[in-house]
């Protein structure tokens, strides 16, 4: 079971994992003595090859630049409180999400024609707004039951973002909220009719931001395919997410997405 | 007060201490900057780095957190110098190009070996990793100078997935076996 985890010591090493990935083989490097075996002896063995690199001469006024930047980005981080790193500019942000959706429904995309298949999520939208109807209110329930917990806390709650989850071909409707909190904030997912889940499956949420999806939060159905899941983000992992897709998953953890898109959504 | 360790001033830049920064900057400007700049083969891609990796430090928070269980602060500090600039080399996409063309260039090297300068002796990196077999040298330009990942370098070099941990090891510790016999500056 542990297999899957202790395939992940390169990737920690390489800093390759998402935020949730990270903590997650953290918490099991704890319990691993091979892993932390290994994670040791690379580096070890990494660690001091820097000491035999030849040396290169900062440029001139580096010094200057890099601290001054340093406390430029702390005045900066006064007024921001989004994580970012002021030198790298992220230009573009098209809907790289959906080359993404795209590969993993893939079979489907293929046996579909793109115009055919439009027509599709259309027609099943349309048929999805009543459903959708009792989705919200069972959602504003949900939500304000989000608030009363919160403001025991002296804090509160503002839905941000609330999308419709359009299916991809398979039966399922669903509604995505995403809730503003004082620190981090919190996604909220509620689907109905979806198809049943045989054995280990689970129906797992992905963010995606640009390309790259990150698992929030999972669940499995009860017999009438509906389900629901919330999951908190955390300030330091707040990122401009593009979109939102619910996957299949043939087993729970699944770090990056192997099952079909069923559900998806841009935000 | 005589020379603070780094812990000690990692705890003044904790507490957002400017010239506790400033004192370590000095101190591991050339170290940082001369591997980030081996690893960015740019000398702004390589002040990128440096420039992300004082943020991080000064803000504390995530990879710029240091613990003591996390081993040397001198060795922390390369490492998170060493993700700063595979973030950055994935940012700016550059081009996979091959070890043997971004790094055999031996630009002012004598063909000696025998002729050890000054300027050969600190480049001992480079001179181990030339002489291990062509598979190893991948590995190692892969995995530590391009910070792909596992599944990457498993289709990249196509072999199974399995596979790539175990030679990637291989790789670093015939490495080490040369710099060792090398008499280099062995520490710890």
């Amino acid at each position: 079971m542990n297999d899957k985890q202790c395939e992940n010591v390169l990737d920690y090493l390489n800093d390759q994992l998402t935020d949730r990935e990270k903590k997650e083989f953290e918490q099991h490097l704890r319990e691993c003595p091979d892993c932390q075996e290994e994670v040791q002896e690379l580096e070890n063995l990494m660690g001091d090859l820097p000491a035999y690199m030849k040396e290169a001469a900062p440029p001139a006024g580096m010094r200057e630049r890099v601290l001054d930047g340093v406390f430029k980005d702390e005045e900066e981080q006064t007024y921001e409180t989004e994580d970012r790193q002021p030198t790298m500019i992220s230009p573009e942000k098209p809907n790289k999400w959906k080359v993404w959706a795209g590969a993993l429904a893939a079979g489907l995309l293929l046996s579909v024609g793109g115009n055919i298949f439009a027509g599709l999520q259309l027609q099943e939208l349309s048929t999805q707004n009543e459903d959708l109807e009792s989705n919200l209110s069972d959602l504003q329930v949900a939500l304000s039951e989000l608030e009363d917990r919160e403001s025991e806390n002296g804090d509160t709650v503002t839905p941000t973002e609330r999308t419709q989850l359009a299916s991809t071909g398979e039966a399922g409707s669903g509604v995505a909220t995403l809730v503003d909190r004082s620190i981090g904030s919190e996604l909220l997912v509620q689907v109905e009719e979806l198809s049943e889940l045989e054995g280990d499956q689970v129906y797992q949420v992905w963010l995606i931001e640009g390309e790259n999806p990150e698992p929030a939060g999972a669940f499995t159905t009860d017999g009438e395919g509906n389900g629901a899941v919330t999951f908190r983000i955390d300030e330091e992992n707040q990122k401009s997410w593009d979109a939102i897709a619910i996957t299949k998953e043939p087993q729970p953890n699944n770090q990056l997405p192997e099952g079909e898109v069923v559900l998806q959504a841009e935000l | 007060m005589s020379k603070p360790t780094d812990y000690e001033l990692y705890e003044q830049i904790r507490n957002q201490d400017k010239a506790a920064l400033e004192t370590l900057y000095n101190r591991y400007e050339k170290l940082l900057y001369s591997f980030a700049y081996r690893m960015m083969k740019d000398q702004q891609a390589a002040e990128e780095v440096m420039q992300d990796v004082f943020i991080k430090l000064w803000r504390g928070k995530g990879a710029g957190h240091y613990v003591k269980e996390r081993g040397k602060f001198s060795s922390w500090l390369l490492t998170i110098t060493r993700n700063a600039s595979i973030d950055l080399i994935r940012k700016k996409k550059v081009q996979e190009v091959e070890w043997d063309q971004r790094d055999s260039v031996h630009e002012e090297m004598p063909g000696v070996e025998e002729v050890v300068t000054d300027k050969e002796e600190r480049d001992q990196l480079r001179n181990a990793i030339d002489t291990l077999p062509d598979e190893q040298q991948r590995m190692i330009c892969l995995f530590y100078f391009q910070g792909l990942s596992q599944r990457e370098i498993a289709e990249k070099c196509d072999i199974p997935l399995g596979t790539v941990k175990g030679r990637v090891r291989l790789a670093l510790k015939k490495l080490r076996e040369h710099l060792d016999e090398k008499g280099g500056t062995t520490d710890e």
